[in-house]
């Protein structure tokens, strides 16, 4: 179940891999590549690295559902190419 | 080398001799002379190598031309090779006394214009069309042509022959981008949006505190700062989630900022009204179904400007909303977080500030046609045409972080409000009582004394003291014009009056000057919410929290007290049972048990 499997998977049957974008409220885009059961955490750990945001800090909506960590393409019914919303948490005071 | 060494010199001796050539053909000659002597290769080849093709211009007599032909040729070896070689303009000979041949050059240019005829034009087109077939005809005519220098046929043979190479460039280039582009035409389109691996994703954890001293920390007693300091050193990650509901999820770093007073944001807000709804079923005659809009919906609208917002507005439904009484829209706009109120009997919208502003209020017509739109037919009136008013004499906050706090105190004030009036009267609390300060004043010193024994103690404080420390008279003219407002009305309603069935949002014991009292009932709410957040998870710790609210409700409603001693009783009987559980609901004098609790479900 190491990355090499995925890599070899990868090669095998690209059909499987699902291409997600995250948008964020700019309207910046990134686009991730993900097996259906993959976990969404891992694409929520990457996006808030890769702009350095703690990851309590942002909201990933899917069809205005929150992604939970466990969640993945599968349970929530993912197709290729879907959006993923990445909202900053508004704070008020 | 030695052709390269000898071109070099003829560059430099060639200013000389267009020079010489005009003014004196004696001197011309001599050069001639030394020049067929030096560089017998040029005259000699040219004569053998160039015999087929010029055989005419040879034989004729003029020395002169001959000579001219020859150094012209010279030149435009040189010249062509650098065009080769260099892509910048045709550089004139210039260094030296260069001045004269580019002065030349230009005259002729304009000469050619004058003289321009039919013929001549014709000849021109005649000798383009030929350029391509065959370029030292070309020359040669050109030569012809232009007898008056033999500077100009050089420039232009060699711009033609420039222009060739660019032509031809041009004609290889475009062929070796499309080659290029061809093959790679996808990645090309692409890279605006790089695509990234899931499965290569790093995210490096924060640490947080294991010990926070949070404000007010040691006025909680003992048991409840166990609690809290227990439920901190146990989530160690600001990434660690601690309770999920909805599309709510409170993170220990959320955590953090409820305890530290910071400010909130969507996810407390929504977490917050769910709580509510569960202490709601708590005690029973307090169950008062609302109607909760999440914070999400607004705040995701506004945040990315799409209309994708109808799913966090799924909870409200037609049936739902029939027999809903009241029903709560957070709104955050500009970093403030604000309340309003929809009165379903009434037909009215309450909107709650805890900073007041005219400005903060301007965004509420579109946040309600915004609901309006995305809840459908749900409604069956118009909301959009409801009258919005603005609720006076609230409490309110006296620094900048606590607004979302405050939102939150007054979905508790408003729920309890309409839990005691049952819907049938207007939501008359705040006028009754126009601040929590005002109230906490004339709480009797000992504060277990129920209020209704009490009251004859505050009329006797007067309502003047209070108003004398009140020191939150500063936020605009509008409050100040209450103040007068308040005073009589205090005094109207503490005459009409009796008892003040309000709500007492203090459950501070003892002397409590007024100003302390907000900050204090944000802690308070602050501490409750987080201790709730602390339990939430396990349902047996549930005890303790169902006492500290009771006890906050105690304070809070006078009027029942009496439903929360059974409670209390209730549930001292069933031990472990904070809860109402179906099975011990059999309460000698208890109020029936509630309506099933179907209307809440907010969705959060």
């Amino acid at each position: 179940m190491a990355s090499t499997s995925s890599k070899k998977n990868k090669k095998s049957n690209e059909v499987t891999i699902l291409c997600l974008k995250v948008k964020s409220q700019d309207g910046e885009e990134l686009v991730y590549r993900a097996k259906p059961n993959t976990k969404l955490s891992k694409l929520k750990n990457d996006y808030c690295n890769r702009y350095s945001f703690p990851i309590n800090s942002i909201a990933f909506l899917f069809d205005g559902r929150r992604i939970r960590d466990e969640d993945t393409p599968e349970s929530l019914k993912m197709e290729d190419g879907d959006e993923i919303d990445a909202m900053i948490h508004q704070t008020g005071g | 080398m030695e052709k390269i060494l000898l071109q070099k010199r003829v560059e430099a001796l060639d200013n000389e001799v267009f020079q010489l050539k005009s003014d004196n053909n004696e001197k011309f000659c001599g050069i001639y002379k030394i020049l067929s002597y030096h560089f017998p290769h040029y005259f000699k080849s040219e004569k053998i190598g160039s015999s087929v093709q010029s055989s005419s211009r040879t034989e004729s007599n003029n020395n002169f031309d001959e000579v001219s032909k020859t150094v012209e040729k010279i030149i435009d070896e040189i010249v062509g090779k650098k065009e080769t070689s260099e892509d910048e303009e045709f550089p004139f000979p210039s260094s030296g006394t260069g001045g004269i041949a580019k002065r030349v050059h230009r005259m002729n240019d304009r000469k050619r214009k004058r003289v321009k005829t039919p013929f001549t034009t014709g000849d021109r087109k005649k000798k383009k069309a030929q350029l391509p077939t065959d370029n030292k005809e070309a020359e040669i005519l050109s030569k012809k042509e232009t007898s008056v220098t033999t500077r100009k046929p050089v420039t232009r043979a060699a711009t033609r022959l420039k222009e060739k190479l660019t032509d031809s460039k041009k004609a290889s280039a475009p062929k070796d981008e499309t080659m290029k582009i061809a093959p790679s035409a996808p990645p090309v389109e692409k890279p605006k949006t790089a695509i990234f691996d899931v499965e290569d994703s790093k995210y490096v954890e924060r640490a947080a505190k294991e010990f926070l001293d949070y404000p007010g920390r040691l006025l909680l007693n003992e048991e409840k700062r166990n609690a809290i300091d227990n439920f901190l050193k146990k989530y160690t990650k600001q990434e660690d989630t601690i309770f999920a509901i909805g599309n709510a999820i409170i993170f220990r770093s959320q955590m953090d900022e409820l305890l530290l007073c910071e400010e909130l944001d969507t996810n407390h807000i929504d977490t917050f009204a769910y709580l509510l709804s569960e202490k709601n079923k708590m005690v029973l005659e307090l169950n008062q179904p609302f109607l909760y809009v999440s914070a999400f919906h607004w705040g995701c609208y506004i945040q990315n400007k799409q209309e994708k917002t109808t799913s966090f507005a799924n909870n409200i439904t037609k049936d739902v909303v029939k027999n809903a009484n009241i029903m709560f829209v957070p709104i955050i706009n500009e970093k403030h977080w604000t309340l309003l109120v929809a009165n379903m009997k009434n037909k009215r919208w309450d909107f709650m500030d805890s900073l007041p502003k005219a400005m903060h209020k301007s965004t509420t017509p579109e946040v309600i046609s915004h609901l309006y739109h995305d809840a459908e037919d749900a409604f069956e009136d118009d909301i959009r045409t409801w009258p919005i008013q603005t609720i006076p004499n609230l409490p309110t906050q006296e620094n900048s972080v606590d607004c979302g706090m405050f939102v939150y105190i007054y979905q508790e004030i408003v729920d309890l409000d309409f839990a005691q009036n049952l819907g049938q009267k207007p939501l008359r609390f705040f006028v009754r009582a126009p601040a929590p300060s005002l109230h906490l004043s004339q709480l009797n010193p000992d504060g277990e004394t129920p209020p209704a024994a009490s009251s004859p103690a505050t009329r006797g404080l007067g309502p003047s003291k209070p108003y004398s420390v009140r020191s939150r008279t500063d936020w605009g003219s509008s409050s100040r014009e209450n103040l007068f407002v308040q005073t009589s009305r205090v005094q109207r309603v503490q005459d009409r009056l009796n008892p003040p069935c309000g709500l007492r949002t203090a459950p501070f014991r003892g002397s409590v000057r007024p100003q302390e009292l907000i900050p204090r009932l944000r802690l308070r709410s602050g501490w409750i919410s987080a201790l709730d957040l602390c339990r939430a998870r396990s349902t047996a710790e549930m005890d303790a929290d169902v006492d500290e609210w009771e006890t906050a409700a105690a304070h809070d409603c006078g009027n029942h007290s009496a439903i929360i001693r059974w409670r209390r009783n209730h549930c001292a009987t069933s031990n472990d049972c904070p809860r109402f559980r179906a099975t011990n609901r059999e309460a000698p004098r208890g109020p029936p048990p509630p309506p099933p609790s179907d209307l809440t479900q907010n969705k959060f």
